[in-house]
């Protein structure tokens, strides 16, 4: 019996398309859904280009389109904040009073956040993967 | 264990296989996925593919997925004896993982 109030914790470093790691996980991802399991996803340093919108890949695996419909699904998808920052894609700098996390580069739905907060999500996660490496 | 690296990456396969000779007698499963399938091909040298053989012989259970199979054109009479081929690999990956399995390894 499978206990729909689980939750699988998921961690990506690597990039889209230079490799297979993001189509991987988008896939384990999608069964865990199917399967009623809850997903949290942390993306850090070059994976959060998987977040950026209108990716037009013509014959590879569309990461940023399944990324999106795993968002709709009901997995959450965070981004390191720093390492978006670093790429281009937030500004982060404060606004009236908070972070500017606004940006027409990224798929709607990505939540940005620190490395306490991928250690929040390790606390919420019953299982923890890691996709990528050098 | 999640195991997502072609064989042919000696530092990293030695660590993993490493890893898996030291948990001889216990419960295993090894799910290849990616270019890890690559490790499930007979006749590899002892530290290349070597490693997923050591883990059959003490009772692992190790999974490979067909999709990825089809994809580098390995087909199964090049396999190595007694594992799974899925189709769903991840799917039953999510299984093990959510439900039977105390830790989780990826590589």
């Amino acid at each position: 019996m499978v206990n729909q109030q689980k939750t699988l914790g998921v961690m990506i470093i690597s990039p889209p398309f230079g490799n297979q790691y993001a189509d991987h996980m988008c896939r384990t991802i999608s069964r865990a859904l199917d399967k009623g399991y809850r997903v949290e996803i942390f993306l850090y340093g070059d994976s959060v280009h998987a977040q950026m919108n209108a990716q037009r890949p013509k014959t590879f695996y569309p990461v940023g389109k399944v990324l999106k419909e795993l968002i709709d699904r009901g997995a959450v998808v965070y981004s390191c904040e720093i390492c978006s920052i670093a790429r281009g894609y937030i500004s982060g700098e404060l606004k009236d009073g908070k972070k500017d996390y606004s940006s027409t580069k990224v798929i709607e739905g990505v939540q940005f956040t620190t490395i306490f907060g991928f250690a929040e999500m390790l606390n919420r996660a019953d299982k923890v993967v890691c996709f990528g490496g050098s | 264990m999640l195991l997502m690296r072609t064989p042919s990456t000696e530092e990293d396969n030695a660590r993993i296989f490493g890893v898996l000779d030291h948990v001889q007698g216990r419960d295993v499963a090894v799910y290849l996925l990616g270019d890890g399938v690559l490790c499930a091909r007979k006749g590899q040298a002892p530290l290349i593919g070597g490693g997923i053989e050591r883990a059959l012989c003490s009772g692992a259970k190790v999974v490979v997925g067909a999709r990825d199979l089809r994809a580098r054109g390995v087909p199964a009479t090049e396999l190595l004896d007694g594992l799974e081929v899925a189709e769903d690999l991840e799917g039953s990956f999510i299984d093990d993982a959510m439900e039977r399995v105390d830790r989780v390894i990826t590589w």
